[in-house]
């Protein structure tokens, strides 16, 4: 859990964390965004790559991926005052070498959503025949932590990993809890 | 003007942190580029509900309407 006296510390300790598994496969560093005061009362922040792009990826496909965690610096009045740091929607997008959507994991609980629950979406790249299950689809899943989306493009998409400690970068990631 | 803390130093809060004036172009810039829009149309757009049945553009609509303050304040 994170846990800082400075709402700026527990926004730089997610990152640090998110930059970390993230490092696994790219270089590429994400940013805090919404402003240089990540004060409690702004509603949702993300991390986002740079230009908000998708990014390359090493690896048998060339596949392309993007991220967006949106969190929210809470206290914690109760222990100590301290700020932490909850989870309140995500998607993380996987690209075919020519941008076409293959996958996307999704949590977007806005009040206007017709879907609230995280749910995997295909799209068109993944080729799949079975028009329904394609792009139109919320396919319910459970809350999917960012390092789980990292271990599934190594083991499964053949991403290749970047550094040598990959599997105990990700074993050992330990990352913020999904807000209620 | 950045906000010095006894645990972050200005130059960690400048590499890690967008200004609000950095996101915005980064808004402008995607509902340029994946909707041939400004952000004010953008927004407009989507506040109608025009893009309810877009699944072809489904992540890139998301992406940009999390970003809206009102997305999480309504």
């Amino acid at each position: 859990m994170i846990e800082e006296k400075t709402d700026y510390a527990a926004g730089m300790e997610y990152q640090r964390r998110v930059q970390r598994i993230l490092s696994c496969i790219t270089q590429s560093v994400v940013k805090i965004a919404g402003g240089h005061y990540p004060n409690i009362f702004r509603t949702s922040r993300h991390l986002e790559l740079p230009g908000g792009h998708p990014i390359t990826l090493a690896g048998t496909h060339k596949l392309m991926f993007n991220l967006e965690p949106h969190f929210r610096i809470r206290k914690n009045e109760v222990q100590g005052s301290l700020y932490y740091i909850e989870i309140v929607g995500y998607h993380y997008t996987v690209y075919d070498s020519e941008r076409r959507e293959i996958l996307a994991y999704h949590w977007h609980p806005g009040s206007r959503e017709f879907i609230q629950t995280p749910h995997l979406h295909l799209g068109n790249g993944a080729r799949i025949g079975f028009d329904p299950l394609v792009t139109k689809s919320h396919m319910p899943t459970g809350y999917i932590t960012f390092g789980e989306v990292i271990m599934f493009l190594i083991r499964d998409l053949s991403v290749r990993p970047i550094r040598s400690d990959w599997e105990t970068v990700l074993q050992s990631a330990f990352e913020p809890v999904p807000g209620k | 003007m950045v906000v010095q803390t006894s645990e972050t130093s200005q130059q960690e809060i400048q590499s890690i942190f967008l200004t609000e004036e950095e996101e915005r172009t980064v808004m402008e810039n995607l509902a340029q580029a994946n909707f041939n829009m400004s952000l004010e149309e953008f927004t407009k757009a989507w506040r109608s509900g025009r893009f309810d049945n877009d699944h072809e553009r489904h992540s890139d609509v998301i992406s940009l309407a999390m970003r809206l303050p009102e997305y999480w304040n309504d």
